[in-house]
């Protein structure tokens, strides 16, 4: 196993290996390719580059998917609420609502400085929606998510999959596809899970890219650099 | 059958990120915010009117 850390690197191990012509990412890849305020958004676009260049497709599991949607979903409507806060900041009654968007936009404030990209977890979506519902009109909730999330879930995601060669690896317990050299066992996972303290879609990601014929895995997540090991000599990890 | 592997798009990423950043530009639905400002301004009228005696 092999540690790129540039897309010089990169570009010439892509231009070597004589692996499926794909790399595999997660979905904190995908995440910084969409925002500007994440720390790695240069460097992840640099690496689409390389890949667009190398025609290399890019695989993610199911589950980084629905993270990659979810983690849209949460920062579109945090943007939302901050544009929000902006229209209603200069009357200041200290109602619930404006104490939320007031604590949002704070916190915002606060990451956007260390380069972090914030976005509102589950409890600010759950008290927001609460907050908005108090002022009487059922849909508020459906609308202002609609306004900041759009046409995305519809036309724009399958452009979006198709521009970036998108594609999405669901596995069966034991099934094998071109795609792998072995079955993709859960237990290997749960193995990876209790040897190296990772999580389960951690793991999971470890456990499918080392049984895939997929040449590099591309991540964001240094966790996952401590199951190096489950990989063949012949695979690279790229850390954004 | 997998499609041909043909790799991202040159500028996929940035452009993406684009119209994400423009959709999050927007101002919030003009209905709600009204009714927000509305409601918000009939409370604060409320709890400003002074209690009578008899209500005490």
């Amino acid at each position: 196993m092999r540690i790129l850390h540039s897309t010089k690197d990169l570009a010439a191990y892509l231009s070597r290996t004589d692996r499926h012509p794909g790399c595999f990412a997660d979905s904190g890849f995908l995440y910084a390719l969409a925002y500007d305020d994440d720390r790695y958004f240069e460097r992840a676009n640099e690496v689409l580059e390389v890949l667009s260049e190398a025609h290399v497709s890019v695989y993610v599991k199911v589950v980084s998917r629905m993270e990659f949607v979810d983690l849209i979903f949460r920062k579109q409507v945090t943007q939302g609420c901050l544009q929000l806060f902006d229209l209603l900041a200069k009357d200041s009654p200290k109602t619930p609502l404006r104490r939320l968007l007031r604590n949002i936009r704070d916190q915002d404030s606060a990451l956007t400085k260390q380069r972090k990209s914030f976005k509102i977890g589950e409890r600010h979506l759950k008290e927001l929606k609460i907050a908005l519902n108090a002022y009487g009109g059922e849909t508020d909730w459906p609308n202002f998510c609609s306004a900041y999330v759009g046409a995305l879930p519809k036309n724009e995601w399958k452009i979006l999959e198709e521009d970036f060669d998108l594609r999405f690896l669901e596995l069966l317990e034991g099934q094998v596809t071109e795609l792998f050299n072995q079955p993709v066992a859960w237990s290997e996972m749960v193995n990876v899970m209790a040897t190296k303290g990772l999580r389960g879609p951690d793991a999971m990601i470890v456990n499918i890219f080392s049984c895939s014929k997929l040449p590099v895995l591309i991540t964001t997540d240094s966790d996952i650099q401590s199951a190096f090991e489950f990989a063949s000599a012949d695979q690279a990890v790229f850390m954004l | 059958m997998e499609r041909e592997n043909r790799g991202p798009k040159k500028g996929a990423g940035r452009k993406w990120a684009q119209r994400l950043k423009e959709l999050g530009e927007q101002p919030p639905p003009k209905d709600l915010v009204e009714r927000i400002r509305r409601k918000d301004k009939e409370r604060a009228a409320r709890s400003s009117q002074p209690v009578l005696e008899s209500e005490t």
